[in-house]
């Protein structure tokens, strides 16, 4: 919030000088600052970033069902930039952010508001899949170089696929498909309910669970329970629609304040408890829901996704400690991962053209081309979907006596990249 | 009657000052607020439909959103199947909202005030888990999305396109003076005469030998249709149709949107859809917590200016 507000007065006083005040006035400021920092003696600090200001147009959730995940995406993005001093390129670097809510019609308006009246030289966000999904046309027509930051909807790897569009989270076929073949075959359980969010996200990542799980001898017992989403009323009748007798597991996609309220009934219920196996997409069991709902957590739960807190990697110790210390005391999750990879996507990319973002062919190569190790592993685009390539861990929720309830990495499926074509 | 009068005086003034300053909006407004404007004319066409019933016919209907909503699904599923004429694919809009306002007015009409307001925010709902549910039509909660916009003979061989957000706009404005001419045409007829007597005395309105339930029936389904016609227009404009739009928070939207700007009026819902719109899309990307704002306005006006925009006007 303070935020914006600083963002929004720091965009209204540089409309209002012309540049060459604007640069005597950030010069004087800078010298004055560099004199007192320095103790008094004049010496020449290293300059900032001289080319044209790079506006960063982050379009995400701050209100509705999804609003933690917006705010992860952006702590973790913020503290990347805050990392490289906020340029690249040559160029400062500066986020507008415009809240994306739950509805396709908001997260319409808020893309056109950063591209039109803010002018941005490029797009990143997008939490929910039909947000990402119903603005794709318009980036795509309009050459907006964009970056999806969570939308996992797949035909954005595939059929709706754009030059202009990559991807650096996941596609929802990822994170699921595994976690079919581990759970009939690793676990033997053969006889699993399908719980989920009724939305694109939800139906895309059961459908590729049921792929993998039925190949491997698996039988999916109806009926599937289906919530609305975003469920603002009670889950009771879902939970209890758990037939809990007839199966081995569920195998559930939900998440945000979803999980949470769905999870929270279901302890309430005592209906975890009597479940042999629950099994999901990892954001069912992410930090953000454990940490709302705390001992209601679905103990032993076995996810897959491409990220855990508990990976030993350097990188992600790194990460979270940092991240930690940076938003007082928050834990990371795997959003905030996300928003980091993203901003260093953008910073790779920038300082690879020098800066220079007129020629968008070359700067979407300079994306294109990224790889990095990442708290989550090798990170790279596959040429084929414009998709992020890593790996998917399975996770077991466990109650960690200093990390308190977190999810454990128990197995993992490396390069996991997106089948489309 | 010294209202009549009253509105001879005001209204023509009004009326031309709101035509001219959205007529000129495309000249001066930058790309973004073009787009907000088209929205809100869109969505006022929808609340003056509201208006015709709330006002003139006394119905509180809550679930108005349902006619809008099957305008924009019919609207798309039309224009998906390479159907791209502007008229057939408004008069699809208006006749599916005909169409679905007919068995929900003809069950829903039999009953009054508070019952009826519940059965229509019941019926909307119904419409709204059935766009959600029947994925195979509907697509789900995803909804239909890639809706192009229309082509109209005329307009191509001018060299118009509708992609182009001020010709888009002006096509709306145009279906908006319409809709109001239309309107304000019904209203002061005989049919609308009667709807009024109605309201306000039904039982006086039948023993004088007026079918009430037939002429709110037909008041009904003509509102419905022209929500459709808002509904189809959304649809282009925005290239998708979900199921949102059918949700009851838009019916109540558009309730508060013709009482800000003053109900019994048709100009009032123009203004109010205008100042919730603003809100909605264009504040809201600026300012955190809108609806805080919204809800403190409605309560104010609901108190303190009861007849809403227009009756500031009038008194002025």
């Amino acid at each position: 919030m303070a935020d914006e507000i600083q963002g929004y007065l720091d965009r209204k006083l540089v409309e209002n000088l012309d540049r060459r005040e604007f640069l005597q006035m950030g010069l004087t400021v800078a010298g004055a600052a560099a004199f007192v920092a320095c103790g008094g003696s004049p010496t020449s600090g290293p300059s900032g970033p001289t080319g044209p200001e790079f506006k960063l147009g982050v379009v995400l959730p701050y209100s509705g069902v999804y609003a933690e995940l917006g705010n992860s995406i952006t702590n973790g993005m913020r503290m990347y930039f805050d990392s490289v001093g906020n340029q690249a390129g040559n160029r400062k670097i500066t986020m507008i952010t415009a809240d994306e809510q739950v509805q396709l019609a908001d997260a319409v308006a808020a893309t056109k508001k950063v591209v039109e009246q803010d002018g941005v030289d490029m797009v990143a966000g997008y939490v929910s899949s039909p947000n990402a999904a119903g603005n794709r046309n318009y980036l795509d027509g309009q050459k907006i170089p964009t970056l999806v930051a969570n939308a996992g909807v797949n035909s954005l790897s595939r059929a709706a696929k754009s030059p202009f569009i990559y991807r650096t989270s996941f596609s929802n076929w990822q994170p699921a498909h595994p976690v079919g073949t581990y759970v009939a075959e690793k676990l033997g359980k053969k006889r699993i309910q399908l719980v989920y969010a009724k939305y694109g996200a939800g139906l895309e990542s059961v459908a590729s669970f049921k792929e993998t799980f039925t190949a491997a001898g698996g039988t999916i017992v109806g009926p599937d329970v289906a919530t609305p989403f975003p469920n603002n009323g009670d889950q009771t009748p879902f939970v209890q629609a758990i037939q809990i007798d007839k199966i081995d597991g569920i195998y559930s996609f939900m998440s945000g304040t979803d999980a949470v309220t769905f999870l929270k009934k279901a302890y309430e219920l005592g209906t975890l408890t009597r479940l042999a196996l629950v099994s999901g997409a990892g954001f069912f069991v992410e930090q953000d829901v454990l940490a709302a709902i705390t001992d209601a957590a679905p103990a032993g739960a076995i996810t897959g996704l491409h990220w855990a807190l508990t990976l030993p990697n350097k990188e992600n110790q790194d990460f979270i400690s940092k991240y930690s210390k940076k938003f007082s005391g928050r834990q990371a999750d795997v959003f905030a991962v996300q928003g980091f990879d993203t901003a260093r996507v953008i910073v790779e990319a920038l300082n690879g053209v020098k800066g220079n973002t007129d020629n968008k062919d070359a700067f979407m190569k300079a994306i294109a081309g990224v790889s990095f190790k990442s708290p989550r592993g090798d990170f790279k685009f596959d040429a084929n979907t414009n998709n992020v390539v890593q790996t998917i861990y399975i996770r077991k929720t466990v109650k960690d006596p200093k990390l308190g309830w977190t999810n454990q990495v128990i197995d993992q499926y490396p390069g996991v990249a997106d089948p489309g074509k | 009657m010294i209202r009549g009068r009253f509105r001879a005086a005001w209204r023509p003034g009004l009326l031309a000052i709101l035509t001219l300053a959205l007529a000129s909006v495309p000249m001066w407004a930058p790309r973004f607020w073009i787009y907000i404007a088209t929205q809100a004319l869109i969505f006022a066409i929808f609340a003056m439909s509201l208006d015709f019933l709330l006002g003139y016919a006394g119905l509180p209907s809550f679930g108005h959103a349902a006619f809008y909503g099957v305008g924009a699904y019919a609207c798309a599923l039309l224009a998906l199947r390479q159907v791209d004429g502007l008229i057939p694919l408004l008069v699809v809009g208006a006749a599916a909202g005909a169409l679905i306002a007919a068995p929900i007015g003809a069950l829903s009409l039999r009953t009054t005030g508070i019952y009826f307001l519940m059965l229509t925010l019941a019926f909307g709902q119904m419409l709204w888990g059935l766009a959600v549910n029947w994925t195979s039509l509907t697509r789900g909660t995803d909804g239909l999305i890639g809706i192009p916009r229309p082509t109209l003979a005329g307009l191509d061989a001018l060299n118009i396109s509708l992609y182009e957000r001020g010709p888009f706009f002006f096509l709306c404005l145009v279906v908006a003076i319409l809709t109001f001419l239309l309107l304000e045409m019904l209203a002061r007829s005989p049919f609308g005469k009667t709807l009024e007597g109605i309201r306000d005395n039904e039982r006086r309105m039948r023993a004088l030998g007026y079918p009430s339930f037939r002429y709110r029936l037909a008041a009904f389904v003509i509102a419905g249709s022209i929500a459709g016609i808002a509904g189809s227009l959304a649809a282009m404009s925005n290239g998708y149709a979900t199921p949102d739009l059918l949700y009851w928070t838009v019916s109540g939207l558009a309730l508060v949107a013709v009482v800000v700007g003053g109900a019994r009026s048709l100009i009032g819902p123009v203004l109010g859809a205008f100042a919730v719109l603003f809100g909605q899309l264009g504040l809201s990307t600026y300012v955190p917590r809108w609806e805080l704002i919204l809800g403190t306005l409605f309560i104010a006006f609901v108190l303190f200016v009861p007849r809403g925009l227009v009756g500031l006007v009038r008194r002025a």
